[in-house]
């Protein structure tokens, strides 16, 4: 069963204006559970629109998202806000951990948000930060801490809430390539061993290469969308 | 934690910042409050100089001698009358006083005096004038002498043990001419009345200007200056009907208070262009802290925090920031203001002369009323409220794809 479904999705920039930008131009897509997908094409494709227009970060101009369900731009900014919070996990290129908490703080804090207890917050931290491989930088702050290691931090979050999916725009972009390798690795093994959903915007061939569905956007419009078996 | 902890953390990220922040609220805390302190002090004294030590706060005077300030217009002296005066809440005592001008002669030197009788025992209760008889000694009940003030003394070239020649127009036209020891020299705070002022004992003056029994006032000597306004009506109630007239200090003293009162307006205004000052420099520091955080809080908007909460959490940093600015300046301000409340600035030269001609003592006196403190708390209080109304719009209002981009 799919779990998110995009109907004739078009985002416009300067819609009345004499040159209106086809962000995203009638996109018509389904994501299934478990899946390991990449939006790829060159810059300015649209992918970052698309993976916005997905999370309920930006609005479209017309079209349906539909997830689990839920008609996403029917919901008002306040329920959009924890429906996000609670159903969609974000990892971004420049990972965006808040600078003024450890590691693991950052990892709470959206199961604080969620209102979870201390205990559980703390057992679910170490433990996304055990499966990410950092949990010896637990305490300590993302300014103290590698790309690579904080955008593994930044996964952890992401997973923290227990998201139906996860979005990742760009998320090896600002990596070295053994970064790269270990983050990618890690995602794989989320994604196989507990069937978590992860939907890249990508133009780096090694994450290319791992994914197992890969969707082509040029000029906003999909212009491919093939499963590739591993 | 959170909103503490994040709040808390988020000031210190950038300390510089915080610190010249909190600097520049202490330093307002610091300013506004040794300048309220300089002022009201000052003013006390010279309410305390010019009313507890002259006209006291409350006056009873015949009708026509308030309006028109002659002689012929004096009061029987009534023991009933102070007695029931007296037993008001919060009076220490009803004095009686008879004052005039007089023509006062040393030698070939012929001055303007202003005489004034008094019950020595009961006025020293309020103006402790005996502590400032700086030469000779203060008065008995019906001393037949007089206290001279410094200033007049100076200018006549008067001295313990000389006799003057005091002259006037007594108590319904007789003349009033005769010689008076002098008994000692007296330092009056005013100085406009040190270059004036005579004391006698007023069994003398009544008979100097031939008025026995008679009185131009009864001064209502009260605990505190905070009490006027419950004893002045019940003074104005018991004098209801006669002759007497109950005047409050400010009525007797308008020009002083107009001085005040004018002093003070200009006072707040420097204040109030301090404070303008400050509150654009807290609100540049809330602007850049907004600006720089732009992204982080499109972050966790996208994350899931509801924008009231966000701004919560910048609200909380501004109370702390003000925490820090207002409990630094209050350490200092504190002390600055103990010190100077123990040892007023004694002011010398050509700036004495000037407060001098103004009536003022030349004394930088400071207040330490708790008021003052809570006032400039107060107002600053008020201004980081109204400083980060900004962030909080910004917040409430920005689009996140936006931030995101930023």
């Amino acid at each position: 069963m799919s779990i998110i479904e995009i109907k004739n999705l078009e985002k416009i920039y300067n819609e009345n204006t004499d040159i209106p930008v086809h962000a995203v131009n009638n996109v018509n897509l389904s994501f299934e559970k478990g899946e390991f997908a990449a939006i790829v094409g060159p810059s300015g494709c649209g992918k970052t629109t698309l993976l916005n227009l997905i999370g309920g970060l930006d609005s479209p101009t017309s079209g349906m998202i539909s997830i689990d369900g839920v008609d996403i731009n029917t919901l008002s900014q306040s329920k959009l806000t924890n429906f996000r919070m609670d159903n969609i996990g974000f990892v971004f290129q420049a990972y965006n951990l808040i600078p003024v908490l450890t590691a693991k703080e950052n990892v709470e804090f959206i199961m604080h948000l969620q209102g979870a207890s201390k205990k559980d917050r703390d057992k679910r931290a170490e433990e996304l930060l055990q499966a990410v491989g950092i949990d010896d930088k637990a305490n300590v702050r993302p300014g103290k801490l590698s790309g690579g290691q904080q955008q593994r931090v930044a996964v952890a979050r992401a997973l923290a809430s227990k998201p139906k999916f996860i979005l990742a725009d760009e998320p090896t972009a600002n990596l070295d390539s053994k970064s790269t390798e270990t983050l990618l690795s890690i995602m794989e093994r989320l994604n196989k061993e507990e069937n978590i959903t992860f939907i890249f915007s990508t133009h780096d061939q090694r994450v290319v290469n791992k994914a197992h569905r890969l969707i082509k956007l040029e000029d906003g419009k999909v212009i491919g969308d093939e499963r590739v078996i591993k | 934690m959170e909103i503490i902890k994040l709040a808390w953390r988020n000031i210190w990220r950038n300390k510089r910042r915080t610190l010249i922040t909190a600097s520049s609220i202490m330093f307002a805390i610091i300013f506004g409050v040794s300048m309220r302190s300089v002022q009201l002090g000052t003013y006390d004294r010279m309410i305390d100089s010019a009313v507890r030590q002259y006209s006291g706060f409350i006056q009873l005077q015949d009708t026509a001698y308030w309006k028109e300030k002659t002689i012929d217009d004096l009061m029987p002296d009534s023991l009933a009358l102070r007695k029931r005066i007296a037993q008001i809440d919060g009076v220490v005592n009803v004095l009686p006083r008879l004052e005039s001008f007089a023509l006062i002669s040393s030698g070939n030197k012929t001055k303007g005096a202003m005489l004034q009788g008094i019950n020595p025992q009961l006025d020293n209760q309020m103006t402790q004038i005996a502590n400032k008889v700086v030469k000779g000694k203060f008065l008995s009940q019906d001393d037949d002498g007089l206290l001279v003030s410094q200033g007049l003394a100076a200018y006549l070239n008067i001295n313990v043990g000389d006799t003057i020649v005091l002259l006037s127009q007594g108590y319904h036209g007789v003349t009033a001419a005769d010689v008076f020891p002098v008994r000692g020299i007296v330092k009056i705070p005013n100085p406009k009345l040190d270059r004036i002022l005579l004391i006698a004992s007023l069994p003398k003056t009544q008979d100097f200007y031939g008025a026995t029994g008679m009185l131009t006032s009864m001064v209502v000597n009260i605990k505190e200056r905070s009490l006027l306004h419950q004893i002045l009506p019940q003074v104005k109630k018991i004098v209801k009907g006669s002759n007497l007239t109950a005047l409050s200090w400010t009525e007797m003293n308008a020009e002083l208070k107009q001085q005040i009162d004018a002093d003070n307006g200009s006072g707040q205004i420097m204040l109030g262009i301090l404070y303008i000052v400050v509150f654009f420099g807290i609100l540049g520091t809330i602007i850049m802290m907004t600006a720089e955080r732009r992204k982080e809080f499109g972050v966790m908007v996208a994350l899931g925090m509801q924008k009231w909460y966000l701004s919560l959490i910048v609200f909380v940093e501004t109370i702390f920031l003000a925490f820090l600015g207002v409990a630094l300046g209050a350490l200092v301000s504190f002390g600055i203001v103990s010190y100077f409340y123990n040892s007023p600035i004694h002011i010398g030269g050509e700036m004495a002369d000037i407060y001098e001609q103004f009536g003022i003592e030349p004394i930088l006196a400071f207040s330490h009323d708790i008021s003052i403190f809570l006032n400039q708390f107060l107002i600053v209080f008020i201004l980081l409220l109204i400083a980060v109304i900004y962030p909080l719009v910004k917040i409430l209002t920005f689009n996140l794809i936006d931030a995101l981009r930023a």
